[in-house]
């Protein structure tokens, strides 16, 4: 079985393999027959791409990211659907579609109904949905299953603010949490001219607060220091991707 | 193009089933996987071509050049579908609006033959008792209908076949052509006496042909019969570095674009039906051979069928951007998909297999 899921940038997709790897034992699935060549999508140029295949037993997965919530529709739409229609028989599609998005400020009915405006596939937050397609062989109806998950979600935020709430899950790392957010709340009107977004402050916070964990690393990109961490002791954030054990 | 097939249902035809295509091009491209139904495609089509039973055994032994294979009877009764006694079931409809719909049905029974009419069949053999023998009662017909007249002809021909008369099947009456239709099998390059013919008749067709044959020899300067020892004709290519040679001491890729362009020509105003196209072919020479049938076809008015398996051929028929941007070819992916128990098809626009293609190496094969 193959599903794919989609995610906004590249640390997502960072966090979400090392789930897949840690939690459910997937492995990474080099295509040397070419067997999923033909369900890659490839990523246009100037997107900063992701896009790598896990596997498990039978089950394989593709984790893509689309460098930001904005290109998730249309990256669904251009490359996903010709995929779906394309195709009938489950090893030539994705039977499972995952889309994960930071919820920010707006509300998941929002998001539902932004997706579904831009690619005509329903997506329903934290649900499986059972979709129909028509495919171009004769015309035969395919199904697949869709799934939104929005991150955090119990609260507004983006997935730093999940990031920062696994953190807090550690008493030593929680006063640092707190601190580290603390000092980019005030020092934000200062900071104005870069801190220009909520989404960039939570970056901001999350950076400060592995800067200070990592001193020695403070200079390494924020995607490797990540992937040096252990996520599966951290609550939080196998909570939020239990979608994935659903996968297989 | 008043002949070319606009749609086609093959209700039953050797592995086909139930398989119907819709807005046909100029250009069709077959793809799929081994025994798909890709060549039973081609073949459907030259069937109906000429619905008598002449035409319809010398198609049953098609395949059987390159194989020891049973009599002319066994290859006629595998070519009929298996799963009931339906028979072969096809109807196409071409853009004129005319329309022809073909059947060939009945069943095998066992029956009594006597030594006389054995001998009547096979003069050089003599049989002295009588022979229970299978032999195949039916009738072959088809229906002809004419839009601009309204005219709806009907032919019907009784058959009884055997193992014995079908030896003789050329015997078997019936000129009934109703479309121009020439076939091309991965093999027939190795043969091409008629191709060669036609395009020596031609004049400016031959010149045309000698310079596409210049992809393969740029020192190509013509092509001609010569005289062997014994007096008989034989196709030579003539050569400014080489002379004159022998054409069967040529490479395989000059052979296979003459009777590409022999098919061409010979399919004026009709159906081309190009099996395996790539065959012989180097994969560097692909675009020049495919702008070239390309030209030739629309020159000759010619709708074009053909088979491939090469992912390559499929790339470089779409690097042609004159048939992309004028749509005038599809791509038509055959799959046998036994749990519907049908052969299901996918057709796509060039554009679309292109798209699909760069965005996510799309495989329009499968």
């Amino acid at each position: 079985m193959n599903s794919l899921v989609l995610c906004e940038g590249k640390t997502d997709a960072i966090l979400l393999s090392y789930v897949l790897i840690n939690q459910y034992g997937y492995k990474p699935f080099k295509d040397e027959n070419g067997d999923k060549k033909n369900l890659t999508p490839i990523f246009n140029s100037n997107l900063n791409e992701y896009a790598y295949w896990y596997k498990n037993n039978n089950s394989f997965v593709l984790i893509c990211s689309v460098d930001g919530c904005d290109n998730i529709s249309e990256f669904f739409s251009k490359y996903i659907i010709p995929i779906q229609k394309n195709d009938y028989k489950n090893e030539n599609i994705f039977e499972k579609i995952v889309i994960i998005r930071d919820k920010d400020d707006k509300t998941n009915e929002e998001i539902e109904e932004v997706i579904l405006s831009k690619t005509n596939i329903s997506f329903l937050s934290n649900k499986w949905e059972k979709v129909c397609i028509e495919t171009k062989f004769d015309n035969i109806n395919s199904f697949f299953l869709t799934y939104l998950l929005i991150i955090p979600i119990e609260h507004s935020g983006a997935l730093e603010d999940v990031v920062l709430t696994a953190f807090s899950e550690d008493d030593n790392k929680k006063i640092i949490v707190e601190k580290s957010c603390k000092f980019i709340d005030d020092i934000k009107q200062d900071a104005s001219t870069y801190l220009v977004s909520r989404r960039l402050i939570s970056k901001a916070k999350l950076g400060v607060t592995l800067a200070i964990m990592s001193p020695e690393k403070v200079f390494h990109f924020i995607d490797e220091m990540l992937k040096n961490i252990d996520w599966t002791k951290y609550n939080t954030i196998m909570t939020t991707f239990n979608v994935l054990s659903e996968l297989a | 193009m008043e002949n070319r097939i606009n749609k086609i249902f093959v209700k039953n035809f050797r592995g086909l089933v139930d398989l119907e295509l819709n807005k046909l091009n100029r250009i069709n491209v077959l793809v799929g996987d081994n025994n798909s139904g890709k060549t039973s495609f081609l073949e459907c089509i030259k069937l109906i071509s000429n619905p008598n039973l002449n035409n319809a055994i010398t198609m049953c032994t098609t395949r059987t050049k390159q194989l020891r294979a049973g009599s002319f009877f066994t290859e006629f009764i595998n070519m009929l579908p298996k799963r009931d006694n339906s028979g072969i079931n096809i109807s196409c409809i071409f853009d004129s609006g005319n329309e022809l719909k073909y059947r060939l049905n009945g069943n095998v029974v066992q029956t009594l033959i006597n030594p006389i009419e054995m001998s009547e069949y096979i003069k050089i053999i003599k049989f002295d008792s009588m022979q229970n023998i299978s032999q195949f009662n039916g009738k072959i017909g088809y229906d002809f209908y004419n839009k601009n007249t309204q005219d709806i002809k009907k032919n019907e021909q009784e058959i009884k076949l055997n193992a014995f008369n079908a030896f003789n099947y050329r015997s078997f009456k019936g000129k009934s052509n109703l479309m121009k239709v020439a076939y091309i099998s991965p093999v027939d390059y190795a043969g091409i006496n008629r191709s060669f013919d036609i395009i020596i008749k031609n004049e400016k067709y031959k010149e045309i042909v000698i310079e596409s044959l210049k992809i393969f020899d740029p020192y190509i300067e013509d092509i001609l019969y010569m005289k062997d020892d014994f007096g008989d004709p034989i196709e030579c290519v003539k050569n400014s570095k080489v002379g004159i040679i022998p054409l069967s001491c040529y490479g395989d890729g000059v052979k296979k674009l003459l009777s590409v362009a022999g098919g061409i020509a010979s399919a004026n105003n009709g159906i081309l039906l190009i099996d395996e196209f790539e065959t012989a072919i180097h994969i560097k020479n692909y675009d020049d051979v495919f702008n070239f049938v390309d030209k030739a076809c629309e020159k000759f008015n010619v709708q074009l069928f053909i088979t491939t398996h090469s992912i390559e051929a499929v790339d470089e028929l779409l690097k042609i951007d004159s048939l992309v941007e004028n749509s005038d070819i599809n791509f038509i992916t055959l799959r046998k998909d036994y749990d519907l128990n049908k052969t299901v098809s996918r057709t796509l626009s060039a554009r679309e297999v292109r798209e699909n293609r760069k965005n996510f190496d799309f495989e329009v094969r499968l």
